[in-house]
């Protein structure tokens, strides 16, 4: 039912074999690159939330970088609206397009400037996309109470290091909604802030959402909020996504063998895990200037088989809304 | 802003350091205004730079407090024996026969019309007195004969001492103009009043005296007694009185003469060696100083940080060329092409400010000042801002450049002393303003002349201190800015 | 093995007194973990410091009674505490103990450092004894003539607490020790830990802020809200059913992957411990609270070693 009502309205947000790699430079040439987002397809329904979970290193935040056009893609394309990213003039991203996705960014205290106030912080996006005075006061006051932060005078003339973290958050969501966006991305919001103050901010940020007709691509390691948070979930791993489905289900049935390890290795407060040695994957995630062939999981892989080694899985379907980079399911 | 400047500012007073060094700048800025209203400046240059007017000063003379440590009585500045009468108001005069007789304190004045054959002769006799109560000669004296008439005119000029004795310094024949003696002679010669001395000293005491190690100067305040019996210069305490003759065939002329004896002691400060007042030097060398400093701190930092913000934030062949830049303006040796260039042009001090500042912009200020804006460009608010649509020119204005205020404004205040030190030292290699009064170009006077070897340890010492709480002023304010702007270096 | 009872920590800032730790008590036994948990600022890390005497320099006040291993140690010079007790009873790994690996001195050199210098070992010996450690945190041998640089985030974490188990303490003291760390490194190092502590019987203070971690390792639980232990019980009735609405609302806080219960958040935020509210700190965040809260709870007795600092409990 709800599936319906999303393929009505649409992708606002579709990428296509996305390619993101930094060159490695030693003295004048370039002698490899860090193959950061190496191949990357999917697309974001309108309206949703949509979780990319990964670990530390695996192209999650170069991902997001990417699609909030801060760096170049090497290949592939971002489709925003129907218009491609990667062939828009730099003048137009900067007038059009960042005046319709939002960023919010991990640390609050590293993401507001520490000499302007909250008001000035909040005033900078309006200032540069030319809306009258009147108007961004206007818009300060509304959405720092939407954002809880009221009344909102009490706030507009204080400095950023008055603050704290779930305040600034606040502050910084604020900041990401003040010009109306249609796409907000948020990496890994509240990774620096309480558990409870994490809740109220994921739990308000779920409410503006709603409110404002948002799509929200959540960027997190934390599967937990992500299963609780979104309603779609994309594990990224080395550079690529390894498994795309609905959040809970994913949870319950990982089909992968590296969302499986992750999922199976994460705890529940439970007074029982003290008594039990988890199952891991052994080694690290590896290197991405040069990523193993086939399947990037293989030399980590407790399924492994010759064909991983040799080629690459392809992300299929395997069921309704689920998809999975992985030979078992080939 | 101005709520935030007014909290650091008062946080500012807290430190004993900040109020010092406020109170020093307050000094030389007083000291400014003072200058600015008692010689302003296109004046005060014209004074400076005109030794005719500085020739009633004593040279070298040393600053008038010395004499509190010494204890000695010592000649301030210089007296002036002017055959003219000064102030008629005090003066008396009548006419008795054919003479006219002007009386005044230190005066008197005999005007007479002689009847010599068939030819009228004027003769004017002067007669000045003062008392000379000092414990040390005068450094130099000199005199002025002034003649109104194409006729020649006798002029006769002898100093009564206190003990009776009279020593000629003039006698000669004087046409119309202004002729100016001194009284210092070159050495290996002799002037007229050291034979006139010998001379008198024969005739009254009966000895032969060697003149020719004294000064013509002395000889006329010394201490004769002392002098023959013992060998000892002292000079002689008392009234003098000055006569001066003058005997013209122009019965309506006049010849006027003007004696400066010159002390030892002026001013605050003292003298150098054209008898200028070093305290109008201390006093003027400040605003420029201030100036000087501030222009070149200010706009070399602000320009450094534009630059090293550009550097950093385009990077790749923009950033690459600086850097290249760069290492060309640090191998250039600043000293050598500063004084080719004022070979060449002749600059003025602010011709030389565009140059330190072109010079001082690059090095491994730029380099510092280009590592923190790489760093701060990596912080998460410049994305955010780049995020919503931020230009590069905003970002590096609003939002690079702010951040590097706090650690800015104490170093603009710290470097200030180094650009007026730079002055200084390039004004003593030469390299300096040629009309401007400053520190550096006093101490390159005295260092040309060599004041040290010669004593005059004034010449030097005023400049230096000025020199030396000027630093201390601006030292103390950066270091205090610093720790308020800068609040970790507080913690240890 | 140690005994904490009414320890009272207090340090002075620029703003006034922090009353950072407050009459805190607990005791834990031979091979038996404790878990701090609570937000950030509770006083956890102080309580720690205070049991391990690493004080910051501004400490206004340090009172009560901290017993290791039979040993009371407050009002003990530093010098005393330093030559009998750390080290030899109780170690410390802090949160930045990672980072404060000099990348280039050899794994080797900062692992023997505490037994040559503090314990005059020879270095022939102190080596030996460093080969055992590291291979009992799960690393080759080899590495111990490697430079922290060459090693991963996980690796310099089981370096950094190899390091505080070369001087076989009896009890290890530590502080967020993954959470740096990605979640398959956490849980090689949580199996780590557990591992450690059955084969050689040690005693952990396990400080986190993520409560979901604290369930690895924790016998019994300690939530912390501004500098006071607002509960203490075996992780059986803490996890399952806290009793102090703190506690509760904590718990209630953690998403949880294999239920759908749903999460819930306290509303508010933790009190300054500078100008605590009156009564009960938790009182003005609190579901339950009634006027009584405005006086101190006490610290009533669930069980025999258990507690609870709340007035909902007070009136049986």
């Amino acid at each position: 039912m709800e599936k319906s009502e999303n393929m009505s309205r649409g992708d606002i947000l579709v990428i296509k074999d996305l390619r993101v790699w930094h060159p490695v430079r030693k003295l004048l040439s370039i002698v490899g690159y860090v193959r950061a987002v190496d191949g990357v397809t999917f697309n974001i329904p309108r309206g949703r939330i949509v979780a990319i979970v990964g670990e530390s290193g695996c192209g999650k935040t170069t991902l997001a970088r990417a699609i909030m056009g801060l760096i170049p893609a090497t290949s592939g394309s971002i489709i925003f609206e129907g218009r491609d990213l990667t062939k828009l003039p730099r003048t137009i991203i900067r007038k059009w397009y960042t005046g319709q996705v939002g960023l919010v960014q991990q640390d609050p205290y590293a993401a507001m400037p520490p000499f302007m106030t909250v008001k000035g912080i909040l005033e900078e996006p309006m200032k540069i996309h030319g809306i009258p005075k009147e108007e961004r006061s206007k818009r300060v006051r509304e959405m720092l109470t939407e954002v809880g932060l009221t009344p909102p005078e009490d706030f507009v003339f204080k400095y950023p290091h008055m603050l704290s973290g779930g305040q600034l958050q606040r502050v910084a969501i604020a900041r990401a909604l003040i010009l109306r966006p249609k796409l907000v991305i948020a990496d890994e919001p509240v990774s620096m802030l309480d558990a409870s103050v994490r809740i109220e901010i994921l739990t308000m940020f779920r409410e503006l959402k709603e409110k404002y007709d948002l799509t929200v691509i959540y960027i997190t390691h934390d599967f937990a909020t992500a299963k609780h948070f979104s309603d779609e979930i994309m594990v990224m791993y080395a550079g690529q996504i390894v498994e795309i489905g609905d959040a809970r289900d994913i949870i319950k049935k990982p089909k992968h063998p590296y969302t499986e390890a992750l999922i199976s290795v994460l705890p529940d407060p439970d007074p029982q895990n003290r008594f039990t040695i988890k199952k891991t994957l052994p080694g690290e995630p590896p290197s991405l200037i040069n990523p193993p062939p086939g399947c990037r999981l293989w030399p980590r892989c407790p399924y492994v088989m010759d064909k991983c080694k040799r080629e690459e899985p392809s992300l299929i379907e395997i069921q309704d809304g689920r998809k999975v980079k992985c030979w078992l399911y080939a | 802003m101005s709520r935030r400047t007014l909290i650091l500012l008062r946080r500012a007073l807290h430190y004993k350091s900040f109020i010092l060094g406020i109170a020093i700048l307050l000094f030389f800025i007083g000291l400014s205004i003072y200058a600015e209203v008692t010689w302003p400046f296109e004046e005060a240059i014209v004074l400076w730079n005109n030794p005719e007017a500085w020739l009633e000063y004593p040279k070298f003379a040393k600053p008038e407090w010395i004499t509190v440590f010494t204890g000695k009585r010592e000649l301030r500045g210089s007296l002036i024996l002017d055959s003219r009468v000064a102030n008629l108001t005090e003066c008396v005069v009548e006419i008795y026969e054919n003479k006219s007789l002007t009386m005044c304190k230190d005066l008197y004045k005999e005007r007479e019309i002689l009847a010599v054959g068939n030819q009228r002769i004027l003769s004017v006799i002067t007669e000045i007195t003062f008392n000379y109560e000092y414990d040390e000669f005068p450094s130099s004296g000199k005199y002025e004969v002034y003649v109104n008439t194409t006729e020649k005119v006798y002029v006769d000029l002898i100093l009564v001492k206190p003990n009776g004795l009279e020593i000629r310094l003039e006698g000669g024949f004087y046409t119309a103009g202004t002729i100016l003696k001194t009284l210092e002679v070159k050495p290996g010669e002799l002037s007229r009043i050291q034979l006139n001395y010998a001379e008198v000293v024969k005739k009254t005491y009966g000895v032969d005296v060697d003149v020719s190690k004294i000064e013509p100067v002395k000889l006329l305040f010394i201490d004769d007694k002392l002098f023959i019996e013992k060998g000892i210069y002292k000079p002689l305490n008392g009234t003098y009185k000055l006569v001066v003759s003058i005997y013209s065939t122009d019965i309506n002329a006049t010849a006027e003469i003007r004696v400066l004896i010159h002390g030892t002691i002026y001013g605050i400060a003292g003298t150098d060696r054209l008898g200028r007042d070093l305290f109008m030097a201390i006093a003027w060398g400040a605003p420029i100083a201030i100036a000087f400093g501030l222009t070149a701190s200010v706009l070399s930092t602000l320009l450094t940080m534009v630059l090293a913000a550009i550097s950093a934030w385009y990077g790749g062949v923009l950033d690459n060329a600086m850097a290249r830049i760069n290492e060309i303006f640090m191998i250039i040796p600043f000293l050598p092409t500063i004084i080719m260039l004022r070979l060449f042009y002749g600059l003025d001090l602010w011709g030389m400010l565009w140059i330190i500042i072109l010079f001082s912009v690059w090095g491994s200020g730029l380099k510092t000042m280009r590592a923190m804006f790489l760093q701060i460009r990596e912080m998460p608010y410049i994305e955010a801002a780049r995020a919503y649509g931020a230009s590069s020119a905003r970002i590096i204005i609003r939002y690079m450049v702010p951040r590097v205020i706090p650690v800015l404004i104490p170093n603009i205040v710290i470097a200030i002393p180094s650009f007026v030190f730079l002055e200084a030292a390039l004004a003593i290699l030469g390299v300096s303003d040629p009309r401007l009064i400053t520190w550096g170009k006093v101490l390159e006077d005295a260092y040309e002349n060599a004041a040290l070897t010669q004593g005059h340890y004034h010449w030097i010492l005023g400049p230096a201190i000025a020199l030396f709480f000027m630093a201390i002023a601006f030292a103390l304010i950066g270091f205090t800015l610093d720790r308020i702007f800068n609040p970790r270096l507080r913690e240890l | 093995m140690l005994r904490v009872e009414n320890l009272r920590m207090y340090y002075r800032t620029m703003s006034g007194l922090v009353r950072a730790v407050e009459d805190v008590n607990f005791r834990l036994r031979e091979g038996e973990t404790i878990a701090l948990i609570g937000e950030s600022g509770c006083g956890k890390t102080s309580l720690a410091r205070a049991v391990i005497r690493f004080l910051p320099r501004n400490v206004a006040e340090l009172s009560g009674s901290v017993v290791i291993d039979g040993i009371e140690t407050i009002g003990m010079s530093d010098k005393d505490f330093d030559s009998k007790i750390r080290w030899r009873k109780i170690t410390y790994v802090s949160q930045a103990a990672i980072s404060s690996l000099n990348p280039v001195i050899r794994v080797v050199d900062h692992m023997i450092e505490p037994l040559v210098i503090h314990f005059k070992v020879p270095k022939t010996d102190a080596i030996e004894r460093a080969k055992e450690i590291i291979k009992r945190v799960g690393i080759p041998e080899d590495f111990l003539w490697r430079y922290p640089f060459e090693l991963s985030g996980g690796m310099r974490q089981r370096v950094v607490i190899a390091i505080s188990l070369i001087t076989n303490p009896k009890i290890v003291i530590l502080d967020e020790p993954t959470s740096a760390l990605d979640v398959m490194t956490q849980a090689n190092i949580l199996n780590m830990l557990k591992e450690l502590r059955s084969k050689i019987n040690l005693s952990y203070i396990f400080i986190t802020h993520d409560i979901a971690v604290s369930s690895e390792l924790a016998d019994k639980v300690a939530v912390m809200y501004a500098g006071w232990i607002v509960e203490l019980g075996p992780a059986e009735k803490v996890y399952v059913d806290p009793l102090h609405p703190y506690s509760k609302g904590l718990l209630g806080s953690v998403p949880r992957l294999r239920s759908d219960v749903p999460v819930t958040f306290i509303p508010g935020t933790p009190p300054s411990l500078i100008n605590p509210p009156k009564g009960c700190r938790f009182r003005p965040r609190c579901r339950y609270a009634m006027p009584k809260c405005e006086e101190i709870p006490p610290v009533i007795k669930t069980g025999s070693e258990e507690y609870v600092r709340c007035w909902l409990y007070g009136e049986k």
